[in-house]
């Protein structure tokens, strides 16, 4: 926590050296995040590019307030959901919604890099719908708030709390009738 | 059935590593923004406390004085440097080359303690300084890390951090480091003895087991950066054999005798320290109050004026705030950090009632155990206390320069008539 606030109050002066701290100290949790709402490897690293390229150019021109895991969190989320967006919108001329956002045969590098329960669980997760993938990701695993994420996405806290809780049964029946067919 | 615990456990397992090639490009990307950045940065950014102490016109003087002095003295002063040139040359030679420096201070009349760690990079310029005061007055122990210019500063009881770069603390702590590595402490000796600030002795015993004793005294006002001080002497114990140094004794002249302060003891040379010793990461609490010194928007801005100018305005316009009762005013002049200290001020500067102000043109300097104020202000007001109109002359308004920001002042303090 500490450490973090010192890397601010640096990274307000100007000291862009404490970019680099901060950079390895997150990126894996920031690649995870992008990587699992985006369902693919190589638009998750763009998107953390993208996110530490702003983040270098803004160095000493704004005024960071709170928590620096929360703001690079926000950062990719946002910017993940404009990718998103914009797949959708690009797909939806290709395709006409009719195939899913995503499928599990198209990103076959990204599940492989799990083990087997893992890889279960971002298939899983892949079949969701972006918003409850969304939803489950930043408070199961990035640790935000409902009321954080309210914020960010401009929902209603019931509003999320309902989609975190349907998601979480979809992705456990998804995950046990996963289990079922291997089984039986 | 799997339960919901599980599916989030199994959520916070997920790990996806960046690729060698992103770390690359957004290091390279770091890089290029820290060739740029460095590019602005002013070239003047290192401090130069013996420019500073030159420009002095005192300094100038008093140089002048020793540069005659040495003339007139001809052979015998020079004979006596040839005699003590030896012992200093080599302890300068052997504690030179430490890169750890690690020494430690304990007080001789109360339990003050202080711990400093010294590290210096490849290049020898001083990186990293860390000093702990243990049962330094007010029961807060502080401890003060200053890595390249940056500083922090933890209150333990009062849990507070303040984080600031400040060019004149900068130079104190270069002053700090001049002082007490013992290699540049005894550079320092013979560099003041040449501008006549500083006389030097030196007993070299027979009895090789025996300490070499140097023994400095400074001139009234030399031996601390921009305070008013007495005559001080430092007396050093070189070890013989290897010639480094063991222990600096410093006293003050009072009253005409030398009244022992404390020690500074150095137990052991050029150990490397372990990293954590120079972050507060692990040993700072979790709900310690952190205060960014240079958002502080308080006091006056000095801009050209000299310090006995805006030491009175700054108190002038305190004053005046009172009369009219604009206490909000009159309280952001005074130091405090936190919007509560801010209330608490104000709370209390309502019950002072200054009617108007008789006289205030006076400065003086702070006296030597004063640490924060670097002027005073003299100043005769006319209040109301207890439903009678009376003459008061407060005599404990100090003011100080903003830590983070140089060119700022404030009002210490002020208590009531």
């Amino acid at each position: 926590m500490l450490e973090d606030n010192v890397a601010i109050w640096e990274f307000n002066r100007g000291n862009r050296e404490v970019l680099r701290r901060v950079y390895e100290k997150y990126k894996v949790n920031l690649m995870t995040l992008a990587a699992a709402l985006l369902y693919d490897k190589d638009a998750a690293e763009d998107v953390v590019q993208d996110v530490f390229a702003s983040f270098i150019e803004a160095a000493g021109k704004f005024r960071l307030t709170g928590s620096l895991k929360g703001y690079l969190t926000v950062c990719v989320a946002n910017n993940a959901r404009n990718r998103n967006k914009a797949k959708q919108r690009h797909d939806s001329v290709g395709l006409d919604g009719i195939e899913p956002i995503v499928s599990d045969s198209k990103r076959p590098d990204f599940p492989a890099m799990f083990g087997e329960e893992l890889q279960r669980l971002t298939w899983a997760l892949a079949q969701r719908p972006y918003q409850q993938r969304e939803i489950l990701i930043l408070h199961v695993y990035s640790g935000m708030k409902f009321k954080e994420i309210a914020k960010l996405s401009g929902e209603s806290i019931n509003t999320l709390k309902g989609r975190y809780r349907y998601g979480l049964d979809k992705l456990r029946s998804l995950l046990n009738s996963e289990v079922k067919n291997e089984t039986g | 059935m799997k339960p919901a615990d599980n599916i989030r456990k199994l959520i916070k397992k997920l790990q996806v590593e960046p690729s060698a090639d992103m770390d690359r490009k957004v290091h390279s990307r770091i890089t290029k923004a820290l060739e740029k950045w460095e590019k602005t940065k002013s070239a003047s950014a290192r401090p130069n406390i013996w420019r500073i102490i030159m420009k002095k016109p005192i300094t100038k003087l008093v140089t002048a004085a020793a540069v005659i002095l040495i003339a007139v003295l001809g052979i015998s002063l020079l004979q006596n440097s040839a005699t003590t040139a030896y012992a200093i040359e080599q302890t300068i030679k052997a504690c030179r080359d430490a890169r750890f420096i690690h020494f430690e201070y304990f007080g001789s009349s109360d339990n003050r303690m202080k711990e400093a760690w010294l590290e210096y990079d490849d290049s020898g310029q001083i990186k990293n300084v860390r000093v702990n005061f243990y049962n330094w007055g007010g029961g807060d122990d502080l401890v003060i890390l200053w890595k390249r210019g940056r500083t922090q500063q933890w209150f333990k009881e009062s849990k507070k951090l303040k984080l600031f770069e400040d060019k004149i603390y900068t130079d104190k702590i270069i002053f700090f480091v001049h002082r007490y590595d013992p290699a540049k402490a005894v550079e320092n000796i013979q560099k003041m003895e040449k501008e006549g600030k500083v006389k030097f002795d030196i007993d070299e015993p027979t009895n090789k087991t025996a300490p070499i004793i140097l023994t400095a005294v400074y001139d009234p006002n030399t031996y601390l950066l921009g305070r008013t001080m007495p005559q001080m002497k430092e007396i050093f114990s070189i070890d013989q054999p290897t010639k480094l140094v063991k222990a600096i004794e410093i006293y003050e002249l009072k009253d005409g005798r030398y009244l022992d302060l404390g020690v500074w003891k150095y137990p052991d040379y050029d150990m490397a320290f372990d990293a954590r010793i120079f972050s507060l990461e692990d040993e700072v609490p979790s709900d310690v109050n952190i205060v960014d010194m240079m958002a502080l928007d308080i006091g006056l801005e000095q801009c050209d004026l000299t310090n006995e100018q805006i030491a009175i305005k700054l108190v002038r316009e305190f004053l005046e705030a009172l009369i009219v009762k604009d206490y909000a005013a009159a309280s952001k002049l005074i130091y405090h950090e936190t919007p509560k200290e801010e209330a608490e001020i104000q709370k209390d500067l309502e019950k002072i009632n200054v009617l108007r102000i008789i006289s205030i043109d006076k400065t003086f300097p702070p006296p030597p155990d004063k640490s924060r104020g670097f002027l005073g202000v003299s100043c005769i007001l006319e209040i109301e206390k207890d439903g009678q109109i009376i003459r008061w002359e407060p005599n404990d308004i100090f003011v100080s320069h903003l830590l983070g920001h140089p060119n700022r002042c404030t009002i210490d303090s002020f208590k009531h008539p």
